[in-house]
């Protein structure tokens, strides 16, 4: 099926979601930040198992 | 405009429009009590100086605002708003209409049952109602019956699919019916954990037919239920964002067999990660709970590819309005339409709700969130926001789309909206630090011998945006109350379904079959939750008695 | 009409996204089992059954309380009740590690070891444990996180930490 549209060529509506993947980027980097900051927070608490 | 538009009958619309009414009420009701626990917290006590003979304690108003708004005005919006989708996805009447009139009474009469010993203060136990903690047995039989009220509507719906899949053996089954269908096999599922702790455990118990419970086996009967309730409250919400946003917004679906594929997928995960709420159980092995972390990281995938489907949906529409560059799009998204604005913040806010839950199902970190004020936090951004703005956003096409009157006063919906925004940002943001900070949660700090100095600011915060949030759910009651009494319009409201850039028809055949995906979800569950319940079901030891301590 | 082709419709951008996403929740996932396995921050495992009516003829918690196992070794035996601990107050030299073993004589509860990781839900008929190591002087209230009653708010207790 050589003349099928492919969804990356013969859609008129279609573009590459660039902007998406500019506030997904910055979503990415929250989460990490927010992630890691409460992560952190739990090593500063210390250990709960002595073997 | 498109002249082939389905039409519901006017009969039809009422039924659900009462489903509505029921919602907002609780709605109203309930949300009056939320900023009374945050203005407690702030130091400002309406219990103790005003509702103290009719509302007798913190935990009577905490008890209501927890049952009415997490689990009337969610089950109720959802079954009314999927009884549309249902209808007007498929083309076509309910098959059986009577049987979904009798699930919708079954519901308003648990709702009544239950709601009678909460304002009696017989049942001040909590919306999570953890044995062996005992409230009066009307309230246990009154949440069955919600339960199974529910059921009953889902049964409809797959009744209604089963016709029409005989009609349509060729057809892939429309968007926002396949994904109405996904919510409630869910719940079906879901369910079945709660089904188990009241019938077997606590209806028996509470009415003095058995002697004692093992409250820790009870415990992971209500979050076999608990965790997946969440997505039962989201996934409505999710449809919307899929399915209706693009279409108001002025773009279409992106991405019809990813929408596809992230239901199947909380279908299959959103049940088997129950222990990740009991992370910090006595009762539970390590291991498994490791097991449970394990698949909640996986069930946050199909969160990830919803949020990029639905940005990139956004982009669409923007970039159709003449956006420009790289971000220029989100400025020229309709955010003066009161239905997509709430919609837009609410998904801004869930973006954090997200990130919240992550860190809460990271196992070890638990420790630092667990039963803090940090979790309250988080789920008034997820149900209490990415949800519950998100189904104020849908009524503010759907109440004129039923009634066929205009919406009241506009510029009041969309500064509801934003009040409710700011509100939740000021009162989240607090109780996370405050949270985190080490603070409990469930407990008038008002209060409390042990609250450190620091805590004060952050306190007073969770009061002022109480406060603001308060303001808000009345101003959407008036809009919703006030579009009762508008004029006509003109041209009926047309549901705004989107289309999908690619037709569904090239949507895989995989995505459109039951069987495969239903085997899956049983396999999943017996390794998941099999061992565990046979092994605290054998060795359960039922000797706690009930207890009134309130 | 018969002949689409069936495909799942995936942007590169969007493709991208998901294998970052997949490969986030893994670096995520190997840092908190790092965390619990080398470092030892971890969460309650099953330790003992008991009898929440009769807790005197358990054993360890018909007197509840601090027991030195070895020096600056503790186990702290704790019995949360509406609405207090008891014991409500315990003392320890600085340096010491205290293992906490706490169950409920009548509903649920919560421990809450203030600015430490020791946070369990207290379950009756359960035993739940972590332990902690106190290396500076000071006061740690250990509050109640789970709503047990009308006076839940005013039931906490504190591990006095002396140099």
């Amino acid at each position: 099926m050589s003349n099928e549209k492919l969804p990356d060529n013969g859609n008129e509506d279609f573009e590459h979601p660039k902007g998406t993947a500019v506030i997904m980027a910055i979503f990415m980097l929250l989460i990490i930040i927010l992630w890691g900051s409460v992560y952190l927070i739990m090593l500063s608490r210390g250990v709960t198992f002595y073997g | 405009m498109t002249t082939n538009v389905y039409q519901l009958t006017a009969k039809e619309k009422r039924f659900i429009g009462w489903h509505f009414i029921v919602a907002v009420s609780a709605l109203a009701l309930g949300s009056l009590f939320g900023p009374f626990q945050a203005m407690e917290h702030a130091g400002w006590d309406f219990y103790e100086k005003f509702l103290n003979p009719i509302f007798h304690s913190y935990y009577a108003g905490l008890t209501l605002h927890g049952v009415l708004n997490a689990l009337i005005w969610t089950t109720f919006f959802i079954t009314g708003f999927l009884t549309f989708t249902m209808i007007f996805g498929l083309k076509r009447p309910l098959r059986y209409p009577k049987l979904n009139q009798v699930g919708f009474w079954m519901m308003v009469v648990g709702l009544v049952t239950a709601s009678i010993p909460i304002l009696l203060n017989q049942a001040s136990v909590l919306y999570t109602f953890y044995p062996p903690m005992k409230a009066h047995p009307a309230f246990y039989i009154g949440v069955t019956l919600v339960v199974v009220g529910s059921w009953i509507e889902g049964w409809g719906f797959y009744l209604t699919y089963y016709q029409w899949r005989k009609e349509h053996p060729n057809t892939r089954t429309p968007l926002i019916a396949f994904m109405s269908l996904i919510t409630m096999v869910m719940w079906q599922f879901a369910t079945l954990g709660a089904a188990a702790e009241l019938l077997v455990d606590l209806i028996p118990w509470s009415l003095g037919l058995r002697a004692g419970l093992d409250p820790q086996l009870d415990r992971t009967y209500f979050w076999w239920t608990g965790h997946p309730l969440v997505y039962f409250w989201l996934l409505p919400a999710y449809m919307s964002w899929y399915a209706f946003l693009p279409r108001q917004a002025g773009g279409k679906l992106f991405s019809d067999s990813l929408a596809r594929f992230s239901f199947w997928l909380f279908l299959l995960l959103s049940v088997p990660v129950g222990f990740h709420h009991q992370y910090v159980d006595p009762g539970v092995p390590s291991g498994w709970k490791t097991v449970h972390s394990l698949l909640t990281y996986s069930v946050f995938f199909p969160s990830m590819i919803t949020a990029f489907t639905v940005v990139s949906s956004l982009e669409n529409a923007g970039r159709k309005r003449g956006g420009k560059g790289l971000l220029g799009w989100i400025a020229k998204l309709p955010w003066n339409d009161p239905s997509v604005l709430a919609q837009l913040l609410a998904g801004i806010l869930f973006f954090f709700g997200g990130i919240g839950g992550l860190i809460n199902a990271s196992y070890n970190i638990n420790l630092v969130t667990h039963n803090t004020a940090w979790v309250p936090g988080h789920f008034h951004l997820t149900v209490a926001t990415g949800v519950t703005l998100t189904f104020m956003g849908i009524l503010y096409w759907m109440v004129p789309y039923l009634t066929g009157k205009e919406l009241w006063c506009k510029k009041c919906a969309v500064i509801q909206v934003w009040l409710w925004f700011i509100g939740m940002t000021i009162f989240s943001n607090a109780m996370h630090v405050v949270g985190l900070l080490g603070a409990p949660r469930r407990t008038p700090l008002g209060q409390a011998p042990y609250i450190p100095e620091e805590w004060a600011g952050h306190l007073l915060r969770v009061g002022i945006g109480g406060f603001i949030l308060l303001i808000s759910v009345y101003l959407f009651v008036a809009v919703v109350i006030g579009s009762l009494f508008t004029k006509k319009l003109e041209k009926e409201v047309e549901p705004p379904v989107a289309d999908s850039l690619l037709d569904p028809q090239t949507t895989p055949r995989w995505l459109d079959r039951w069987v495969p995906w239903l085997v899956g979800v049983v396999i999943l569950l017996i390794i998941a939750y099999g061992p565990q319940l046979v092994y605290q079901i054998s060795t359960a030891q039922f000797t706690s008695p009930g207890f009134r301590v309130w | 009409m018969a002949n689409k082709r069936e495909s799942m419709h995936i942007d590169p951008y969007e493709r991208t996204w998901i294998m970052i996403s997949i490969l986030m929740l893994i670096v995520f996932f190997g840092a908190i089992t790092v965390a619990g396995l080398s470092f030892g921050v971890r969460v309650p495992d099953p330790v003992a059954r008991v009898d929440p009516n009769n807790l005197a003829a358990s054993g360890t918690f018909a007197e509840p309380g601090l027991k030195e196992v070895a020096p600056k070794r503790y186990e702290a035996y704790i019995v949360a009740q509406t609405w207090t601990f008891n014991p409500r107050e315990i003392t320890v030299p600085v340096g010491s590690i205290v293992k906490f073993y706490v169950t409920s004589k009548d509903v649920q509860h919560g421990f809450k070891l203030q600015n430490t990781n020791v946070n369990m839900q207290i379950v009756p008929g359960q035993v739940s444990s972590l332990a902690v190591k106190f290396d500076e002087p000071g006061e740690f209230d250990f509050i109640c996180t789970e709503y047990c009653g009308i006076a839940h708010a005013a039931m906490y207790g504190k591990v006095i930490v002396v140099p």
